[in-house]
């Protein structure tokens, strides 16, 4: 079943087009790498479907809705969670109340609620402070629950960031290069915690330049080009096909596996 | 009357275009909306009441040494207040908020030292205005127009032509670059200050050659100076001439139907809207 | 004795008023240079409610308020699209808009000639006019103060507003509306801010527009930086320190017209101070970004 789908996105930055009639669709439960080489638009594409830009022209739909004109924060509600290339964490905030924020909804987070809080709200508050630390269980944090996050290592800050997005029990979830910087056995556990997201119906949509993570979990590869799909498809086809040989050699930039 | 409005216009236009033209070149080098300005605009006026009074200067030899004083308290002010400040890498909010500091810390020096008293420049018996195409003009508003046109062009040419001139836009374009080719960026912001302080002390003194000194004349005339640099887009020096001169404009055109009182607050009004509806001004870009 | 009750009752009325701001600054981080807009608007409204329509202290100080965070929306709206120092110039360019309309528009505000004569407080018949009982009142409303922001900057509503002064962006994507809860600190920071002001033209019982002037929304900044950005309690010491010691002044013989420049001089060095060793304040916990 289809979870994403994306109809000719466009996109111009001052002249400059960014992505040029994109479009692809993503099957609910499966991982999806999204690749290109550097300024191919791959962020640009994550920022239209979190929201955080408009595209000029093209539509987005989440699980047949049509998302494109939402404001960020409801697509965030909507479903979408995400995490960016460079790690944005409420540095100053505990590791804990990195998740509760997360977690919270609407109602916890009234100003009547803050001024006179209510029983009923109180004990919600306790509930979501369960499900925070199992949040922090799964992604090995628990023990650096009152951590500052600015206090974390690299490779704990990823971590974070991905649970802070899984809080919002998203549908879809969106990386934008999960494995950048990380030592090899953090990047195994992060594999491993994406495919157990995956297992338990979590749909994923991740940037990557680490081809061999690519190539390892992912089922499905869409390679972009000047804000162009070149080509699409399982691994094994991507990795022979010409024009992606063509646009990683010839761009020099980061040489394929 | 329309010809004497104009006339108005263009006289308190040119003044504004002089605050704003300091306040754009030092916003232009280093990024901060620099209050500070306002109270070296006061500086200027009380040194040339204090070299033309006080110590009985001729009109033009006190004109310029008190230009040169304010360019002097406004190198001051970025050497003690703003190089350490730079130093550790302060946000563009810190440096705000501490200009904001020197502006009240230095309109009080002067208050203290000359009292809430309103003095005036001597500059010999006031004459009856010209009339020229149906509207008066005095010499000491001839003299306004001519000055503010002359530093307008001076700094214009200085900027665009000279290697120094140069420099400062190197520095403005990227402080880190600049440093590499081999120009001394402090040295560089240095000169800006002075250079935007001398302006900012002319057109204290041009406004006092018609209005009464007083220690708060600086907070007015530096809000009406970063309008027109804001309107203009700071950090663009023609933008700053263009804005000065449609703030002008706009007061004394907008008194013709409203009570003169508002004049001030049309400033502000046109301030918070360009700030809203076109933040980086008609010319300016966001960079 | 009277005069040292009537400090505190002014400490009191700053203490409140740099609690409000450090709720919008210190908290929420967006830069607001003109607060003492808030405290006029909430001082004129007080005023004319019970001058004009003979409406009891008691009311018109909630109305007030009211009205204070009803143009606290208003103010709060350029917060949406602006940030950082272009912020910081809208608010200031505010603040003077509001004490320009408080000057001009006579036929409401009787402009520089101020509003006197306005009634006190009273409890069943007993006007509260002397500093000692106005300090009852004042040490009760800045205690409040001091209980609602409190609550609200510990809540799971004031997590969302550190979050937005640590990174905007991000608070998005966690599904806020940020821009609602931005409006919303602007409302609760002009709200108490407008007591602040209502309490004040209540005690001194004539306002003119000189009490409200950039240098007021400076004198409160200098308070909420000085006690601490991010940190209510520091708002209270804050208030405590700056308004009483330069009160001893005047104690030590200064005439009044050089001490009031002299204070002033020793805000704008301490601002300056501030920004230089310690942005964040006494016991802060945040600085401008």
């Amino acid at each position: 079943m289809e979870i994403l789908r994306i109809d000719n996105l466009t996109k111009h930055f001052n002249g400059v087009t960014a992505l040029d009639g994109l479009s692809f669709s993503i099957e609910k439960g499966t991982i999806n790498a999204l690749i290109g080489p550097n300024g191919a638009g791959k962020t640009t594409v994550f920022n239209i479907i979190s929201g955080l830009i408009k595209p000029d022209g093209g539509a987005i739909h989440l699980n047949g809705i049509d998302i494109t004109s939402f404001a960020p924060h409801r697509i965030a509600r909507s479903g979408i969670g995400r995490t960016f290339q460079i790690i944005r964490l409420f540095s100053g905030m505990t590791v804990l109340e990195n998740i509760l924020l997360a977690l919270c909804n609407k109602r916890h987070e009234s100003l009547f609620a803050a001024i006179l809080p209510s029983r009923a709200i109180r004990e919600a508050e306790a509930r979501t402070a369960e499900k925070a630390l199992e949040l922090l269980e799964l992604v090995n944090l628990f023990a650096k629950k009152d951590a500052r996050a600015r206090n974390l290592s690299h490779g704990q800050r990823r971590l974070l960031e991905i649970a802070r997005a899984l809080a919002l029990d998203p549908s879809l979830l969106l990386l934008d290069e999960p494995m950048a910087g990380l030592f090899p056995e953090t990047a195994a556990e992060m594999r491993s915690i994406i495919r157990r997201l995956c297992d338990c119906g979590k749909t994923i949509l991740f940037i990557e330049h680490d081809m061999k993570t690519v190539m390892d979990i992912s089922g499905h590869i869409i390679v972009l080009n000047y804000g162009r799909k070149i080509a699409e498809g399982a691994p094994h086809r991507i990795r022979n096909e010409p024009l992606v040989i063509e646009a990683y050699l010839g761009g020099g930039s980061h040489a394929a596996a | 009357m329309f010809t004497q409005l104009l006339f108005n216009s263009l006289i308190a236009g040119s003044i504004y275009t002089l605050i704003a033209l300091g306040f754009s070149l030092i916003y232009r080098t280093v990024r901060f909306f620099n209050f500070a300005h306002g109270v070296i605009y006061t500086c200027g006026a009380y040194a040339a009441y204090a070299f033309i009074n006080q110590l009985g200067f001729h009109p033009a030899a006190g004109f310029i040494c008190a230009s040169v004083c304010a360019g002097v308290v406004g190198s001051a002010v970025d050497a003690m207040v703003y190089k350490p400040l730079r130093r550790r890498k302060a946000p563009y909010l810190v440096l705000l908020i501490a200009s904001l500091g020197a502006f009240i810390f230095l309109q009080n020096v002067i208050l203290l030292i000359y009292s809430s008293q309103i003095v005036s420049l001597n500059t010999g018996p006031v004459k009856a205005g010209h009339l020229v195409l149906g509207g008066a003009i005095t010499d000491m508003q001839i003299v306004i127009l001519c000055t503010s046109l002359l530093l307008f062009a001076a700094l214009t040419l200085f900027v665009r032509y000279t290697r120094l001139g140069k420099a400062m836009r190197a520095v403005s374009d990227d402080t880190v670059a600049a440093g590499v080719v081999g120009i001394n960026p402090e040295r560089i912001i240095g000169i800006v200050f002075f250079a935007g302080s001398v302006l900012a002390g002319a057109a204290g003194i041009l406004t006092s050659l018609e209005t009464g000194i007083e220690p708060t004349m600086g907070m007015t005339a530096m809000l009406k100076g970063i309008t027109a640099a804001v309107v203009g887009g700071a950090g663009s020096i023609p933008g700053a001439a263009f804005g000065g001169m449609l703030l002008g404009c706009a007061e004394n055109f907008g008194i013709w139907k409203l009570p003169a009182a508002w004049k001030d607050c049309i400033a502000f009004v046109i301030l918070v809207g360009f700030l809203l509806v076109k933040p980086y001004g008609i010319v300016g870009k966001k960079d | 004795m009277e005069y040292f009750l009537h400090i505190l009752v002014i400490t009191g009325i700053y203490a409140i008023l740099a609690a409000s701001l450090n709720l919008i600054v210190g908290y929420t981080g967006l830069p607001s240079l003109g607060h003492a807009a808030f405290s006029c608007i909430g001082a004129y409204a007080s005023a004319l409610l019970s001058l004009r329509l003979g409406v009891s202290p008691w009311l018109a100080l909630p109305l007030a308020a009211g009205v204070a965070a009803g143009i606290g929306a208003l103010v709060g709206l350029p917060a949406l699209r602006i940030t950082g120092d272009y912020l910081a110039l809208t608010t200031f360019g505010l603040g003077l808009i509001v004490y320009s309309i408080a000057l001009n528009w006579a036929e409401l505000t009787e402009g520089p000639m101020g509003l006197a004569g306005i009634p006190a407080f009273a409890v069943a018949g007993f006007q509260l006019s002397s500093a000692g009982s106005y300090l009852v009142l004042v040490a009760v409303m800045a205690a409040l103060t001091y209980v609602v922001l409190g609550r609200i900057v510990d809540s799971p509503f004031g997590r969302v507003l550190r979050a937005i002064r640590e990174d905007e962006t991000a608070t998005i994507t966690m599904g806020k509306d940020v821009a609602r809860y931005k409006i919303m600190v602007f409302i609760v920071g002009a709200f108490f801010a407008g007591v602040a002001g209502s309490l004040y033209a209540h005690y001194i019982t004539y306002i003119d527009p000189s009490s409200f002037t950039v240098m007021e929304s400076i004198t409160i900044l200098v308070i909420t930086v000085f006690g601490g950005l991010g940190n209510m309690t520091g708002s209270f010491i804050g208030a405590a320190v700056l308004i009483v010691f330069p009160e001893t002044l005047r104690f030590i013989g200064i005439p009044s017209t050089v001490a009031a420049p002299l204070r002033q001089m020793f805000y704008g060095l301490l601002l300056i101070l501030l920004m230089v060793l310690r942005p964040q304040g006494i016991i802060g916990n945040y600085h401008f970004k």
